[in-house]
């Protein structure tokens, strides 16, 4: 009776659209043409920033908004007339939505309770998620009465106790501080290593996307702007908006200037010449050059200039305008003589050769021509 | 010179002493008359006599000497029937007002305010007026058999005016608003990402509802219940209007004593049986939601 699919990925989005009406009267795409699919035991996360469709795609899956064009598959079932409490995913919520006038105990087994699963099965199955999730104990409390990272959990465990091969996160660390956050992060993870289910991450935190994700999908305005590893969308963004989003990075349009052998030399339109190992873009195209400002080296003292002379070519100059100490490392802000601003990030332990720097001195950086990432304009 | 206690005093004085008046003078005041007046002996052309006397309270309750004062059930009957109608009448509005709070508040905020606006409207009249027009809408030739005879619906004009039906209708009419406020505010700050948990977690629409729903806006349920049931209760205007001589209530019988029979004393016991009454109903009601709200939690 059910059509199925022959892919046997868990969750199958396909040409997913969907508009909303704003309250002025007008229109705004939430989704466009987005194609998706997640892989079994997998950590996927949305990523973008707010209004980019993230959250509405996620909740397309979860079923609480529906498409306007496209189709939904869950475990090879179209879902589009499937209503939310019967399909397979389990959400956990922006703001954890624990009922405040139960229990933990009664929060974790709602859904036991709405299945009237037997009073044995039930306590065995609230107590090993409570255990999963670290909270065993609090049982009888009230939402209230925890901690937001002790709600965070109770969520987890609500939305973990029916077992959903797939668990959907609708920015669950954003309510928490920072130190809590960090560790809840590396908690997500393992848990969902241990329990084998794919989870679905919706967040607008760069660095939370890079340090969970197997796969980070990137959109914007509606649309999917790149998928791919961590390592992948860092080091080779699609497009300048991927660039931009992720990380620190100096973009500089140019068009492509020469190529042969020791690589392909782009002009950019500040008139700067840089030097890339690879590049697919023919001679003459538009292209955009992503320099990531902890690829770029200070090349502050005269030796070491002296020592590269076999690749002159590799160094940028300009005139220094700012000096800011970030904790880790420094962030030098130096001007194009040919105009444009450029961000270099250097190491704490070149603490003794940053200090000598004053504001307005003629600044030398090198690079390795393995590092610029080229970005064909389309 | 004035330390932070005594000005914590005084700003509490400024704060609460026009109302304490208020209340002092104009609902304590006449409570305390009321109760002594009802311990009184009727005087033979109205007013009171001081001496004590209470037989006020066992006409109505069943000792009287059987001589001058007589036992009577009918004024215990009235009270029944009094509480019937006020509880039906709580019945129904709250049926009519829950799921119209629900749409309005779920509703976008330029037509939240309209309806509210709309909700509010029957205020702006008087209720006389507005209890007339139920008069012309019900009586045998008014608007409502003009409509169910013109569409064939009932062969004879329907006699629906001076009855029990009237007067609830009447009473259900007025009091809705008083119903639909507390419950649209509290609906209104229902967290509806509690409702999509639920059914995230499996409950069916129904389940979400009984366990969710209702648990989260019972306050304004019990606050609107409470708001329309007192009044109600004593309220004789309606029965009045819309009940003809016909539909007597507790109110209708306590302004009889007062106006008619001149019989204070009576009239007095009667309110304060009344009150006692509502007093012991309402302690046995909300006791019973919040051990019910808590069974529920535990139970759930």
């Amino acid at each position: 009776m059910v059509a199925r699919s022959a892919i046997t990925d868990f969750v199958e989005v396909r040409s997913a659209s969907k508009a909303f009406d704003t309250p002025e009267g007008g229109t705004v795409q939430a989704l466009d043409q987005v194609s998706l699919s997640v892989r079994d035991n997998e950590f996927l996360t949305l990523l973008g920033p707010s209004g980019c469709g993230k959250t509405t795609l996620l909740r397309t899956i979860s079923g609480f908004e529906q498409l306007d064009e496209g189709e939904i598959l869950i475990d090879g079932q179209f879902v589009s007339n499937v209503p939310p409490n019967h399909r397979p995913v389990n959400t956990v919520f922006q703001n954890y939505a624990l009922f405040p006038h139960m229990s933990v105990d009664h929060n974790v087994g709602y859904s036991l309770d709405v299945a009237a699963v037997g009073k044995k099965e039930r306590d065995r199955r609230v107590a090993k998620a409570l255990e999963v999730v670290g909270l065993s104990g609090l049982s009888q409390r009230r939402p209230r009465q925890l901690s937001g990272g002790q709600q965070q959990r109770v969520a987890l465990a609500r939305a973990i106790i029916n077992q959903p091969k797939l668990l959907l996160l609708d920015e669950p660390l954003s309510a928490l501080d920072r130190n809590l956050r960090q560790s809840m992060r590396l908690e997500l993870k393992n848990l969902q290593h241990e329990l084998g289910i794919s989870f679905i991450f919706v967040t607008h935190d760069q660095e939370e996307a890079l340090t969970m994700s197997n796969r980070i999908v990137v959109m914007d305005e509606g649309r999917i702007q790149q998928v791919g590893t961590p390592t992948e969308v860092y080091d080779h963004p699609d497009n300048s908006f991927v660039a931009h989003f992720l990380g620190e990075s100096n973009l500089l349009p140019g068009q492509v200037h020469s190529q042969d052998h020791s690589g392909t030399r782009i002009k950019t339109d500040s008139g700067l010449i840089i030097t890339v190992r690879h590049c697919d873009a023919r001679v003459g195209s538009r292209v955009t050059v992503m320099i990531r400002p902890e690829h770029l080296q200070l090349a502050a003292t005269p030796s070491s200039t002296a020592s590269s002379k076999d690749q002159p070519a590799l160094q940028i100059s300009g005139t220094l305008q700012q000096t800011m100490f970030v904790g880790s490392d420094f962030q030098l802000i130096f001007e194009l003589s040919g105009g444009g601003v450029m961000r270099a990030s250097v190491r704490d332990t070149e603490r003794a050769s940053i200090s000598a720097l004053v504001d307005g001195q003629d600044i030398k950086f090198t690079y390795s021509p393995l590092m610029p990432h080229v970005i064909s304009e389309p | 010179m004035s330390t932070p206690k005594s000005r914590a005093r005084k700003q509490l004085t400024i704060l609460l002493g026009p109302v304490t008046l208020f209340l002092g003078i104009f609902f304590a005041g006449p409570l305390g008359i009321m109760l002594v007046f009802s311990l009184l002996e009727p005087g033979l052309y109205g007013g009171v006599e001081w001496n004590f006397y209470h037989w006020n309270y066992g006409r109505l309750l069943g000792w009287a000497d059987g001589l001058i004062e007589e036992f009577d059930p009918i004024y215990l009957q009235v009270f029944g029937r009094s509480f019937r109608l006020a509880l039906i009448t709580v019945a129904l509005s709250l049926i009519i007002c829950y799921p119209a709070a629900y749409w309005v508040s779920r509703s976008p905020d330029k037509w939240k305010g309209f309806c509210i606006f709309l909700i509010t409207l029957p205020f702006f009249a008087s209720l006389i007026v507005r209890l007339y027009a139920w008069l012309l809408i019900l009586r045998p030739t008014g608007f409502l058999n003009h409509v169910l005879t013109s569409l064939g619906l009932v062969a004879e004009p329907l006699d629906l005016l001076f009855s029990r039906t009237a007067v609830l209708i009447g009473m259900v009419y007025i009091f809705v608003p008083f119903m639909f406020l507390p419950i649209y505010a509290s609906i209104e700050k229902l967290d509806m990402s509690l409702v999509e948990a639920s059914k995230d977690l499996g409950a069916s629409t129904f389940q979400t509802f009984r366990r969710i729903i209702v648990p989260l806006t019972l306050p304004g349920i019990v606050g609107g219940s409470i708001i329309v049931f007192i009044p109600s209760l004593g309220n004789f205007i309606v029965p009045d209007l819309l009940g003809g001589a016909k539909v007597v209530m507790i109110g209708n019988l306590i302004e009889q004593q007062f106006l008619y029979a001149r019989n204070w004393p009576f009239g007095a016991a009667l309110s304060m049986l009344l009150m006692a009454a509502v007093l012991v109903f309402l302690l046995v009601y909300i006791t019973s939601v919040s051990r019910q709200q808590a069974s529920e939690t535990i139970r759930a």
